[in-house]
């Protein structure tokens, strides 16, 4: 792993520059965290998406029970 | 990079891919508008996110998956060779980032890799990830008002990030095994994209059903009206705007075709690397969308949904074969293909109860699948490769890569994946939330919003404030 700028100056041959980002070497860490962030984002997406619909498909019947619609409720 | 004529036609090329990406970003923006267009009233921002977030899970799946996966599989593997090594797209690689193609750190890139890849990866990628959105888009129109997100977005990652990518690695790249055994010709992607995305989108609205309220007692369909014909109309204007980019992406814009005689001749080329020209495939688009819109119109009786549906329809009859077509044949190609589609459409709508709220599967299944068996007639004969040795373009060749893409890499996974889903509870929302809107809880909060404001307005308007004072 290359710590810091990767590019220490710009006066030299162009033609053997490479990567221009810094930190070269931790591509796979980066990866890794990536994947990490994705997955929790997903399963965070599921599980708030199940309980807000059973959430609302329940509130949403009660209303029908007691016979209350949404608009009616609004002005309660 | 060391001389100005080879420095101009890579940057050249690099730019071009550039352009393309931001043309193409317009068809997203119009699928969003047409598709929240299409929704009622009580579901337009859950449609517009359930769009729009397929941006984000598709790319991180391309970008970890999908890019790679291109190169990696044009062999089956396992049926013209083994998997091949493309390490410039694995993510982790120092080329999938800046990079000013000099010496490689990796063992695994060449000096060639490092020079070409530097300034073409980013742009090759992008331009194939916003395939991938397409194809998401694809499905996420068919499906609104009643899948959950969370399941579309995996559905669509499937899409967009392996299920395409692996038919375009078959069949539409220069060495793929459905273009060396079976002649599989399909330059602007008639199948890998339309045809594969509308029988996954056929295959998730068998698993999903029908909108409640969709279908009378008796079986005949409702028509939901759309809530705004304008955002319809403008959204798929976008789209024909973003497919000059679609188009324009599938090409190389310039490379010597004649390299290996020792003679030069340089052109723009296929994804197959055959010559084609910009100018020749302008005439085709034109004519094609031309016969999409007439015959829309004609079966529709003129209905605008329909008439620009046809358009659209028509350029995707016609894409598979038209880099070679005649302009008139592109015409009647997208006639046929529109035609056909919108028969078909009502068909499977009474017959099986798909309820299809964008006519998708019509649009960009049924008439890319058209579009190959008539590239198969039309160009019967043409090599479909620079390679001498591989099969030429006929039409049992076309059929069978027809079938592969709509059922086997279309249909198939995405009706299994679907199907756990559903037997899991998480594919479609419950029946209270579909009837009363996938916004109904913002709709009824904006409402008591705006309800406590005018009585707030009220209560400390000067008017009213003079008058009580003059009553005091």
């Amino acid at each position: 792993m290359k710590n810091g700028p990767t590019i220490e100056t710009w006066n030299t041959n162009p033609a053997d520059l490479g990567p221009l980002y810094p930190y070269t070497g931790t591509e796979i860490l980066l990866c890794v965290l990536c994947l990490i962030f994705f997955i929790a984002f997903m399963i965070w997406k599921f599980n708030s998406e199940n309980q807000k619909y059973a959430h609302q498909a329940e509130t949403l019947n009660i209303k029908r029970l007691t016979n209350h619609s949404p608009k009616q409720t609004q002005h309660d | 990079m060391n001389n100005e004529l080879s420095a101009l036609t890579m940057i050249f090329t690099e730019f071009y891919y550039w352009v393309t990406v931001v043309l193409m970003f317009l068809i997203h923006v119009g699928f969003c508008l047409y598709e929240v267009g299409v929704s009622r009233e009580k579901n337009k921002l859950n449609t517009l996110m359930k769009n729009s977030m397929l941006i984000p899970t598709i790319t991180i799946g391309f970008f970890f998956i999908g890019w790679w996966l291109y190169f990696a599989v044009q062999n089956g593997p396992g049926i013209t060779g083994g998997m091949k090594s493309a390490p410039w797209a694995e993510p982790w690689n120092e080329l999938m980032a800046p990079h000013m193609g000099g010496t490689p750190r990796s063992d695994q890139l060449s000096d060639d890799d490092t020079a070409t890849w530097s300034r073409l990866n980013g742009v090759f990628w992008a331009a194939f990830l916003l395939f991938s959105w397409t194809a998401g888009s694809i499905l996420s129109g068919a499906v609104i008002e009643r899948i959950r997100s969370a399941a579309f977005w995996v559905l669509a990652m499937i899409v967009g990030c392996v299920t395409w990518v692996i038919a375009a690695a078959w069949g539409w790249s220069d060495s793929g095994w459905m273009v060396q055994l079976l002649g599989y010709h399909d330059a602007y992607a008639s199948g890998v994209i339309h045809a594969l995305a509308g029988g996954s989108a056929l295959a998730i609205l068998l698993q999903l059903g029908p909108r409640v309220g969709r279908f009378r007692q008796d079986g005949s369909p409702r028509v939901f009206p759309a809530h705004n014909t304008w955002l319809i109309i403008i959204g798929m204007f976008l789209i024909y705007t973003g497919f000059w980019g679609f188009y324009a992406a599938c090409n190389v814009p310039i490379l010597d075709v004649d390299a290996e005689s020792g003679r030069s001749f340089f052109t723009a080329v296929t994804i197959y690397l055959t010559p084609t020209t910009l100018s020749g495939i302008t005439f085709n688009f034109i004519m094609a969308l031309t016969g999409g819109l007439l015959i829309g119109y004609m079966v529709s009786q003129g209905d605008p949904f329909w008439t620009f549906q046809g358009g659209l329809g028509g350029i995707i009859t016609a894409s598979a074969g038209n880099d070679l077509y005649h302009p008139l044949h592109a015409f009647f190609v997208g006639i046929l293909g529109v035609w056909v589609a919108y028969k078909l459409h009502y068909w499977v709508e009474r017959k099986y109860k798909v309820d299809d709220a964008v006519g998708a599967v019509a649009i960009h299944g049924y008439c890319g699948f058209i579009g190959l068996i008539a590239a198969g007639f039309i160009l019967w004969g043409y090599p479909s490769s620079m390679t001498d040795g591989y099969a030429s373009i006929n039409p049992l060749g076309q059929l069978l890569g027809a079938v592969i893409i709509f059922f086997v890499l279309g249909f198939i996974p995405c009706f299994l994946i679907a199907g756990w889903f559903k037997r899991r509870g998480l594919l479609r929302i419950p029946v209270e939330v579909e009837l009363a809107g996938l916004d109904h809880e913002l709709i009824d909060s904006e409402s008591r919003d705006r309800t406590e404001i005018e009585l707030f307005e009220q209560d400390y308007n000067p008017k009213h404030l003079s008058t009580r004072a003059d009553h005091l």
